[in-house]
């Protein structure tokens, strides 16, 4: 009779705590799946920082600029899902004042993905062809051609070195 | 002078031998040790020995009636339940309550347990498992279709010298399932201010799993019980698809949780219940 009553005490007790608990639903990677460009030196595996650098879309709304005059290391190009190309308009300032610019073609296949309840709904993408003027920028190399949600260097720029 | 001379050596020798004969009867002596009253009682068998066995003791066969009376003491500390102790049929409720209370997903099933010697527990559990969520600061609704799932386990009862009555036990389980989903999302990117709404219909997957449980079982009246068991379990396998990964696999969770916990209404059907051992009330001294 005493052990049947102490069992049923540790069964309500430790079923309340159990009830009690819950989970962290937070995000841990990108709410969406954003392409990522690097900037090497040519011929080596150097990262370099453009100077100077503007960074806009051909076709994006009012002509925004993605990167304004600013030094970067690493660019995120959003790719426009419906048209399954984007053209990106990259402008190099050199020492002298003087600027180039180069387009970047990114041609790719949207796939629609559900990442995960806290990530939510989103389109990753297959890059299936990459090309470029050659004003300033010496080649771009496709790394990782699918797209996902997790930070990850898809494309490699390759810069001359002056 | 030769004649003296033996006549003294007979006469030591008689004394020699006299006084030898004479400390072996005190060495004698001491061996014998004097009864104390306290002591010198007849034992009396335990109150469950069986007359049968007393008869045996004295009558003759005294080490096998003793060796009886050893294993007989034994089966009373350890009671014996038979092969085929009892079976439980069990419903997992809960889920279908929290549900109702705002949960997004519920699990529920069936579960046959077969206890043998009151110790292990081989189980079958068959359920179903749906869910649908719709996070307010997320953009798409998620339907987990009605899915069927398995489990297969075992379970060893720690109480085992207890009545049945109650249970506290660990187990383990290999879950499985083939389920379908859709998801409609609402997709909206900032920089190209472009919108795209897209349904993900029909998606099909399945999962392979494995439990720790851990657990308690307590009669309530008659043949009802109430038990609750908390659950670790590792996803081996989930078939991802092109386009995601599954949230909810029925019988698990919602996937990334490593805790889940089923509280169950069990009605125990007892078998072999004449071959139970007897148990008595103990009253207090």
């Amino acid at each position: 009779m005493k052990m049947s009553v102490s069992i049923k005490l540790i069964f309500f007790s430790t079923a309340l705590l159990i009830l009690g608990g819950c989970g962290d639903g937070s995000c841990y990677d990108n709410g969406s799946a954003v392409p990522m460009a690097r900037f090497y030196q040519s011929g080596t595996t150097t990262q370099v920082s453009p100077n100077g650098m503007t960074v806009s879309a051909i076709g994006a709304p009012g002509d925004t600029l993605l990167i304004d005059n600013a030094t970067v290391s690493d660019l995120h190009l959003p790719l426009h899902v419906s048209t399954g190309s984007t053209q990106w308009r990259m402008t190099f300032a050199a020492s002298d004042g003087t600027t180039e610019t180069d387009t970047v073609t990114i041609n790719y296949h949207p796939i629609e993905y559900f990442a995960s309840v806290e990530c939510g709904a989103m389109y990753h993408f297959d890059i299936t062809g990459v090309s470029h003027t050659g004003h300033v920028i010496d080649s771009v190399v496709v790394s990782q051609s699918h797209v996902t949600h997790v930070d990850q260097v898809n494309l490699r720029i390759y810069l001359p070195t002056n | 002078m030769t004649q003296r001379l033996t006549t003294y050596l007979i006469a030591m020798l008689v004394a020699v031998c006299a006084w030898a004969q004479d400390s072996t009867a005190v060495s004698q002596k001491r061996h014998i040790t004097p009864v104390r009253p306290s002591t010198n009682v007849v034992k009396q068998p335990g109150r469950d020995v069986s007359p049968e066995l007393i008869e045996q003791y004295i009558t003759g066969d005294t080490l096998a009636a003793l060796r009886k009376a050893k294993d007989d003491s034994l089966r009373r500390s350890y009671p014996r339940y038979p092969r085929l102790t009892s079976l439980w049929l069990g419903v997992n409720f809960i889920d279908p309550l929290l549900q109702a209370l705002g949960q997004d997903y519920a699990s529920t099933d069936v579960h046959a347990t077969l206890n043998m010697w009151n110790r292990l527990q081989p189980t079958v559990e068959l359920g179903l498992g749906w869910g649908k969520t719709r996070p307010d600061d997320l953009n798409f609704t998620y339907r987990a279709k009605p899915s069927p799932y398995a489990k297969v386990g075992v379970n060893y009862n720690f109480l085992f010298k207890s009545r049945p009555d109650f249970q506290a036990f660990v187990g383990l389980r290999l879950g499985a399932s083939t389920f379908r989903y859709d998801v409609e999302a609402h997709y909206y990117n900032s920089y190209w201010q472009e919108e795209q709404r897209f349904e993900l219909r029909g998606q099909r997957s399945n999962a392979l799993w494995g439990e720790v449980v851990a657990g308690l079982k307590v009669k309530i009246v008659d043949r009802w019980s109430l038990g609750w068991t908390v659950r670790w379990h590792h996803l081996f396998k989930c078939k991802d698809t092109e386009h995601g990964r599954p949230w909810y696999i029925p019988g698990y969770g919602p996937r990334g949780r490593a805790l889940a916990f089923s509280v169950s209404a069990y009605y125990t059907l007892p078998l072999s219940q004449s071959k139970w051992p007897k148990t008595t009330e103990k009253t207090p001294k």
